[in-house]
C-alpha cells in the first residue's frame, strides 16, 4: 500500500516571503554565475594546455632517448629505463588529468559523463595533441631557446633528467677487437671493455673493426664507464 | 490566478525576474514534496523541516544559475538532496537506528523477499522505509527517488549528479545489499 502523501502537510510560504521582504536574503546577480562558469572553462583549458605541453616532454624524452631500442636489451634495459625515468613528468600529467576530471565532472552536464569516461576521453585528446606537438619539432626548438637563456634551473632540469639516459650511452666505431677486449673510439676518446661482460643485444651479432655500435651503461664515481649492453647500430642523425 | 496554469519552468523564468508571487506559488507546489522526501530521507519531521525551508532560500539566492530549458523539479530536488546529506552528515545517529531496523527486519522478512522479487517497479509500503536505513545514503536516496517519488532514471541522475548507468548500478546493488541483510539476519 503506498504512503499517503497528504499525511505529511507544512507550510513554510509564510517563514520564507517573510525573509525575502525583509530582505534577508536576495537574488544573486547573474554575472557570478557567468563568472563562475568562465572560470570553469578557464581552468580546464589551462590545465589541459598545461597537460598537453607535459605529456609532449614525455614523448619526447621517448624519443630523444630511444627508448624502444634501450627496451630490446631485456631486464637490464627496463631497469635502467626504470631507474633514470622522469617520474616527476608522470606525477605532474596525473594532477593535471585529476584536475582536469574533477572541474569536468562539476560543469554543466559533466557529470553524465563516468569518471573513467572522462579519463579515456581527457588521455585520447593529450596523446593525440601532445604526439602531434612532439612530431612537430616544438620541444627541440624549446629546448634550444631554454639552453641558450640564462635561466640556470631549466639548463639543469634538462641536463640532468631529460637526457640522463643519452648521457649514459655511448656511440661510436671499433677500432680494435682481440681476445674477447674491445677498443671503441667515441667522443674523442679510447674506451676498453672486456667483451664477455657485455650483452650484446642480438645473439648473432659479433662486433667487427669498423662496426658503428652502441654501448648501453652508467659512469662511475672514479669517471670510468661501465658498459651492460651493445649494440650494432646504423648511421642515423640521432645515433 | 494565472500562476497556476503556468508550468514550473515558467514560474522560475518569473522569480528570475523578482516575481514574489511565482516564489510564493512554487512554494505551494513542492513544500510538501520536499517535505515528504527530505523526511524519509533524514527520518526526523523536523530536520525535514528545516531543510526544506533551507531549500527554498537557496532557491531564491540562485534562481539565476537556473536554466529554464531544464527542469525545475530535478533542480529543486538536487538542492533538497545536498541539503538533506550535509544534515545527514551531521546528525551521524547510525548505531541505534540499525539495531531497530536489524528488528524490524525479522519481522517483515516476508514483504521485504516480496519488494525483492519484482521485476518492475513495484508499489512500496511505508513500513518498508525502514529497511532503508540499513543501506548507504545514496543508495537509500536512489530507491527513495525511484519508488516513492517516481522519478525516472534522467531526473535521478540529474538530481544526484551521477551518470544514467549508475543510477541503475546502485538500484541493483541497494536491493543486493537489501537481500544480504535478510540473509544474514535468517541465520541468526
Amino acid at each position: 500500500m503506498m504512503e499517503n502523501k497528504n499525511d505529511s502537510q507544512i507550510d513554510i510560504s509564510s517563514q520564507v516571503l517573510e525573509k525575502v521582504k525583509r530582505g534577508e536574503i536576495r537574488i544573486c546577480p547573474r554575472w557570478k554565475y557567468a563568472a563562475a562558469q568562465l572560470g570553469q572553462e578557464l581552468g580546464i583549458a589551462v590545465f589541459f594546455a598545461i597537460a598537453v605541453f607535459v605529456f609532449s616532454m614525455l614523448l619526447h624524452y621517448w624519443r630523444f632517448n630511444d627508448l624502444p631500442g634501450i627496451f630490446g636489451f631485456g631486464y637490464p634495459g627496463v631497469w635502467h629505463i626504470l631507474h633514470f625515468f622522469p617520474y616527476e613528468l608522470l606525477a605532474a600529467a596525473a594532477l593535471l588529468i585529476t584536475m582536469i576530471i574533477i572541474i569536468a565532472r562539476r560543469s554543466g552536464r559533466g557529470y553524465k559523463i563516468s569518471r573513467f569516461g572522462w579519463m579515456a576521453i581527457s588521455l585520447a585528446a593529450i596523446t593525440v595533441l601532445s604526439g602531434a606537438m612532439m612530431l612537430s619539432g616544438i620541444n627541440e626548438r624549446m629546448e634550444a631557446t631554454i639552453m641558450r637563456s640564462q635561466i640556470q634551473p631549466l639548463h639543469f632540469y634538462y641536463a640532468q633528467n631529460l637526457h640522463n639516459i643519452q648521457d649514459n650511452v655511448l656511440v661510436g666505431r671499433v677500432v680494435m677487437v682481440r681476445d674477447e677486449e674491445l677498443e671503441l673510439s667515441a667522443a674523442s676518446s679510447s674506451y676498453y671493455f672486456k667483451l664477455p661482460s657485455i650483452r650484446i643485444k642480438s645473439r648473432s651479432y659479433s662486433p667487427a673493426v669498423g662496426d658503428r655500435i652502441r654501448m648501453v651503461g652508467h659512469w662511475d664515481q672514479e669517471g670510468s664507464y661501465q658498459a651492460w649492453g651493445m649494440e650494432l647500430i646504423e648511421d642515423k642523425p640521432w645515433n | 490566478m494565472e500562476e497556476l496554469t503556468k508550468s514550473d519552468e515558467e514560474l522560475a523564468g518569473d522569480l528570475q525576474k523578482n516575481d514574489q508571487s511565482a516564489l510564493s506559488e512554487l512554494i505551494h507546489r513542492y513544500q510538501n514534496k520536499l517535505f515528504y522526501y527530505a523526511n524519509r530521507l533524514l527520518g526526523d519531521p523536523d530536520d525535514a523541516r528545516d531543510v526544506v525551508q533551507d531549500t527554498f532560500i537557496k532557491v531564491y539566492e540562485h534562481i539565476n544559475s537556473f536554466d529554464t530549458d531544464r527542469k525545475f523539479s530535478s533542480w529543486i530536488y538536487r538542492i533538497a538532496h545536498n541539503l538533506a546529506i550535509n544534515q545527514i552528515n551531521k546528525n551521524k545517529r547510525v548505531s541505534a537506528m540499525e539495531l531497530r531496523t536489524l528488528d524490524w527486519l525479522s519481522e517483515h522478512h516476508q514483504e521485504v523477499e516480496d519488494f525483492l522479487a519484482q521485476e518492475n517497479r513495484a508499489e512500496l509500503s511505508r513500513d518498508m522505509i525502514k529497511c532503508l536505513d540499513l543501506l548507504r545514503p545514496e543508495y537509500k536516496e536512489v530507491i527513495l527517488l525511484y519508488y516513492f517519488e517516481n522519478k525516472s532514471y534522467e531526473e535521478i541522475s540529474d538530481i544526484m549528479r551521477i551518470p544514467e548507468a549508475t543510477v541503475g548500478v546502485w538500484l541493483k546493488r541497494a536491493k543486493a545489499k537489501l537481500r544480504d541483510l535478510i540473509d544474514i539476519n535468517d541465520g541468526k
